[in-house]
């Protein structure tokens, strides 16, 4: 698929891995930066506007929710969870999904028939649906959100890694590794993922976006971390119910999720248009 | 024709096999289903209605045969929020979500089409730069998001519009166009590559270069070819369409299935919980039939090799 380019590649990588990079600093470094703590009540100051309104309060620049509590801190510790939970189920379904598709790949036959199919039967599936599913049988926590999105997603890479495998399967190299007695695991390690590995990077850093929206759709419906938790998906059902008194609470929480969004799918492409010219991670 | 229509109904049972054993395992399996379905203020007698009803005494393989048994008589039990059978529960809420995701898809398909085509014909060009940067910028857009700037907008701000419910015209117009905002910009971008890579076809040149019009040959060589991508594309896409219907009715409290679920896992309400997903499923797979039919009456050749 061409997409025109409106800016180049290296502004992409620049400007997305920027972005990124502000988020996860700021996440790591949440008590340190934060105005005020997150949980903290102030019930005189409730449902006030930010600094754009003369009826802020002072100290609250991104103005303050429902129990007075300050939304900027409340969104800087939100983006904890919305990163750990995107980056650990990236990682979690890129590895269970790489290891399918390259035995899949590599064994052929019914192997890769029962493998596959599933792929196919679980895409067909959605993935939300899977995760309301688990999170309702489990619970939300923030190990149960990263195994449920980890394993509603396995298939995207099974599917790509899959197809790189059948092709370098043929090989000479591969071949000559075979030959000289190379297990599976061996040619796995020394070169089918040294050779997907580009592809891979685009695929998960274009994963963890999704996984981000998936996360705070989950929390939005009311299955992530319970309340009072400070997560971006929370603030946002809490903000939904106040839009007419307080809709500031929704929009900066929204924003905060789009710009994050937007930063890692622009960090991304920028690597896609780098290391993977020819589209093979679609 | 009819064959191919016969053997892909006799997969349906086993797509639908397959979800009753994700169902069972992710509610049955992982954990004490008494733990999972009765909160912390449970009774004995409630414990033991469970018991029963779920036949937890039994050996997990009788189980399974006791659910599935269950499920082919549309016997999910009775509803525990509300009176009646959750199968009738469901059904009664089936309306109102299928009325949203057919709205929704079809002005999906409408807009998202004309935009593809738009960008195709002007390619490179101010309307395709537009038009692609937008559809870009769209699949970063969280659906949940979108919706409550809508009501913000249009339903507070202008009152032109009801901020939720469920009822005339005026009710389906924001969840619509929520729910085609998250479908529309893969749609415009699938039509933009189909129309653009038709165009170095061969039929088009010899089309163009015989003297017919380029509004000629797209309307009779281009998009004839054009509709079997974006169907194959479609059959992908109507689990994304449900899934964005769980959200939708959500954030409009839109009396479908997809809020009934999230409200009946508040509720704790099992049964209606495995009936809701049943439903949801089940839809899925009869669309991706109507889909599959629909490409093979356009290009024979697909399933004839």
């Amino acid at each position: 698929m061409r997409q025109r380019r409106l800016f180049g590649k290296r502004f992409k990588i620049i400007f997305g891995g920027g972005i990124v990079l502000v988020a996860v600093l700021g996440a790591i470094f949440a008590p340190l930066i934060a105005p005020w703590d997150p949980y903290q009540q102030d019930l005189l100051a409730r449902l006030k506007p930010g600094f754009w309104s003369p009826r802020a309060v002072a100290g609250h620049w991104l103005g303050t929710d429902n129990y007075g509590r300050d939304l900027l801190s409340r969104l800087i510790y939100g983006s904890r969870l919305s990163i750990l939970v995107g980056v650990a189920s990236m990682l979690l379904s890129a590895v269970v999904g790489s290891v399918a598709g390259v035995i899949a790949g590599l064994r052929g036959g019914a192997t890769e028939q029962a493998i596959m199919r599933f792929a196919d039967a679980q895409m067909a599936f959605p993935d939300i649906l899977l995760a309301i599913m688990m999170v309702a049988a489990l619970g939300g926590n923030a190990l149960n959100l990263i195994l449920v999105l980890g394993i509603s997603r396995w298939m995207v890479y099974a599917r790509v890694v899959f197809g790189l495998t059948r092709s370098l399967r043929e090989r000479p190299f591969v071949e000559a590794a075979k030959l000289y007695g190379g297990g599976d695991f061996y040619i796995m390690r020394q070169h089918i993922l040294p050779q997907v590995m580009p592809v891979l990077t685009v695929v998960a850093t274009l994963q963890v976006a999704q996984m981000i929206l998936q996360e705070t759709a989950l929390s939005f419906l009311g299955l992530g971390l319970p309340p009072p938790a400070a997560t971006w998906g929370n603030i946002l059902a809490e903000g939904n119910t106040r839009l007419f008194v307080a809709p500031w609470i929704a929009n900066s929480a929204g924003l905060a999720i789009i710009v994050l969004v937007w930063g890692v799918n622009m960090l991304g492409n920028g690597l896609r248009e780098q290391y993977d010219p020819h589209g093979l991670g679609r | 024709m009819a064959g191919y229509i016969l053997r892909r109904l006799a997969f349906l049972p086993l797509t639908l096999l397959i979800v009753a054993l994700a169902t069972f395992i992710v509610l049955r399996l992982t954990g004490n289903p008494v733990d999972i379905f009765l909160d912390i203020n449970r009774t004995p007698e409630q414990v033991t209605a469970l018991t029963q009803r779920l036949h937890l005494d039994q050996p997990l393989p009788v189980q399974f045969l006791i659910f599935l048994r269950d499920l082919l008589h549309g016997d999910f039990g009775e509803s525990l929020q509300f009176s009646g059978s959750a199968a009738g529960v469901v059904w009664d809420r089936l309306g109102a979500t299928l009325q949203l995701a057919g709205a929704g898809l079809a002005l999906a398909l409408i807009l998202g089409i004309a935009g593809g085509i738009a960008c195709a014909v002007w390619r490179d060009r101010a309307v395709d730069a537009a038009i692609s940067s937008i559809a870009v910028a769209g699949q970063s857009m969280p659906s949940f998001w979108l919706g409550i700037l809508l009501i913000e907008f249009f339903a507070l701000q202008l009152h032109w519009l009801p901020t939720s419910g469920y009822g005339d015209l005026r009710h389906l117009v924001l969840p619509a166009v929520t729910l085609a905002a998250i479908l529309m910009p893969n749609f415009t971008l699938i039509t933009r590559t189909a129309v653009i890579e038709l165009m170095s076809e061969q039929f088009v040149v010899t089309g163009r270069s015989k003297g017919l019009s380029r509004a000629r040959v797209l309307a009779t060589h281009i998009l004839p070819n054009a509709v079997n991508p974006v169907l194959s594309f479609l059959g992908i896409q109507i689990g994304t369409l449900m899934a964005g219907s769980i959200v939708t009715e959500t954030i409009y409290a839109w009396p479908g299935v997809g809020r009934l679920l999230i409200n009946s896992i508040g509720h704790r309400d099992v049964p209606v919980v495995e009936a809701s997903v049943f439903a949801i499923a089940i839809i899925i797979a009869l669309s991706n039939l109507v889909v599959d039919v629909l490409q093979m009456l356009i290009d024979p050749r697909i399933h004839r090799g």
